[in-house]
């Protein structure tokens, strides 16, 4: 137990170097996946053009339906057969963008549909323009219902980037190979990045119930 | 991390490993042959020895050439190993089990006692002598560097660039003293750093020459070639060779008995030196080390 123990706070620097790294990832994919997913959301919610919805609706499904990892490989092993050639981790930002993307659309499709729809036809019957409604009236509401939900799923996003070890990104599983690939203490060192990855997911857990409560209407 | 100061080729990963036990299970069981037919009146070299299954040598095969292969149609092992393991059951009137399983899981396989030994160009480390039996040398290989063009031999060519190497090699600490973190990527296997070199993600990679010769070997048309690495005292594993072995059930002496005594017969005998120009490790250093 406490050669367990020495161990594992010998592998500590350079795990939490790779958390830290899955955390960046987590946080460079939302940014860019949470507004993009936002604007799926409402537009696909809201047009009033039925080609767009459709596209849009294949679009989101597309992303959702197709696992993060193959999307990954696609723009990592494969685009550089047509000359496109992107670093892994940008390669690991563009799959999970879109895979964020698609999800965050449906958490936000959700939540505009859980507003009522009488205050839509109030702010029609005052007169109020589609932008200023959104801005004023259905984003809040909707980013305050959404929030827990989006909260989970940033949890979910920060397991998934164990998938950049597919394509060598030093994050926290790949750290943890490499230890292992080196110690053969595999069983230990997996407990320790899983304790890890636990830590975090359960405190964003939490923080997203904590937020359901003093979110609800 | 734990620092090792001997060698280690590789430790290429499949299994989620938190479930290693049951990815060893569901590996082996989907892909084991067993060959070899052992003659009634056999005398065994080594009476005493025992194994995992009796009348049986079960090997995990971490399939990567020239180091390991299986006969798709037969199941048969080749490779340098392979061809020396069939030897070696001969000798001992075993018949050969073999599961390809790649990577750490052969290891984890061994250490799980579902497999008498592992196979696939492993190198003796202090690392592996803590939790594996390790063999008598069976034969060496040397560090190279692969490039474009083979433009690089030497630590002081690549400082500045990316490197890429194998997960769990000897080289990786060093490297990074040397180049900085940032500058080793590290590959769960050798062809996908190939890939990246190929694509221009990284400069060159460092590897054993057995392996990079295989892999340069496989790319039509390429551009990439390899060189040996110069000596440098920054790099433990420029001024010495591999040495390349079988990890085996620890504890298991008569096992590890049978396994030196009967490398030592292969070497004299010339069937290790055969097995090593079979798959084209033709350099006299591969064979004696110098």
């Amino acid at each position: 137990m406490s050669d367990f123990l020495a161990d594992s706070v010998s592998w500590l620097p350079d795990l939490l170097r790779g958390l830290g790294h899955s955390l960046w990832l987590t946080f460079v994919s939302l940014l860019l996946g949470l507004p993009l997913g936002l604007v799926l959301g409402y537009v696909t919610e809201r047009t009033t053009s039925r080609p767009l919805r459709w596209l849009l609706v294949a679009v989101i499904e597309l992303a959702r339906g197709l696992p993060a990892l193959v999307v990954l490989y696609l723009i990592y092993y494969g685009l550089p057969s047509v000359e496109v050639v992107l670093s892994a981790f940008w390669s690991i930002i563009a799959a999970f963008t879109f895979s964020n993307a698609g999800y965050v659309s449906e958490i936000v499709r959700g939540a505009i549909r859980g507003i009522p729809a009488g205050q839509l036809e109030a702010c029609q019957a005052l007169g109020i323009g589609r932008a200023r409604t959104f801005a004023s009236v259905i984003a809040p509401q909707a980013l305050r219902i959404s929030t827990p939900s989006l909260v989970g799923y940033a949890a979910i996003v920060f397991q998934s980037t164990s998938l950049a070890v597919a394509v060598a990104e030093p994050e926290l599983l790949n750290a943890a190979y490499n230890i292992g690939s080196i110690t053969f203490q595999y069983l230990q060192v997996f407990i320790v990045a899983g304790a890890l990855y636990a830590v975090v997911v359960i405190a964003a857990s939490r923080f997203a119930g904590w937020l359901a409560t003093r979110t609800q209407y | 991390m734990t620092r090792t100061t001997s060698t280690k080729r590789r430790a290429a990963l499949i299994a989620v490993a938190p479930l290693l036990a049951l990815s060893i299970s569901a590996c082996a069981d989907s892909s084991t042959n067993t060959t070899g037919e052992v003659e009634a009146d056999c005398t065994p070299a080594h009476p005493d020895l025992t194994t995992v299954t009796e009348g049986t040598l079960t090997v995990a095969a971490d399939v990567s050439l020239p180091y390991v292969d299986v006969d798709d149609s037969t199941g048969e092992l080749g490779g340098v190993d392979g061809l020396v393991l069939n030897q070696i059951a001969e000798m001992e009137c075993l018949t050969i089990t073999n599961a390809t399983i790649h990577g750490s899981t052969a290891i984890g396989s061994v250490q799980q006692g579902q497999s008498d030994l592992a196979a696939g160009g492993w190198y003796w480390t202090k690392a592996h002598g803590k939790v594996l039996g390790q063999t008598d040398t069976v034969y060496y290989d040397f560090t190279a560097v692969a490039s474009q063009d083979g433009q690089y031999s030497s630590l002081d060519d690549l400082d500045g660039l990316t490197v890429g190497v194998t997960q769990g090699s000897l080289y990786v600490e060093e490297l990074q003293d040397v180049f900085g973190a940032d500058n080793v990527k590290q590959y769960e296997t050798l062809t996908q750093a190939m890939t990246d070199l190929t694509n221009g993600r990284i400069d060159a990679t460092i590897a054993g020459s057995g392996e990079t010769g295989y892999q340069l070997s496989q790319l039509d048309g390429t551009t990439l070639s390899m060189q040996p690495i110069e000596a440098d005292d920054r790099l433990e594993a420029s001024l010495s060779y591999g040495q390349v072995n079988f990890p085996h059930t620890l504890g298991n002496d008569s096992l590890t008995t049978a396994l030196d005594e009967d490398i030592a017969t292969l070497r004299e005998d010339g069937t290790v030196q055969d097995a090593l120009d079979t798959y084209g490790l033709t350099d006299e250093a591969n064979f004696s080390g110098n």
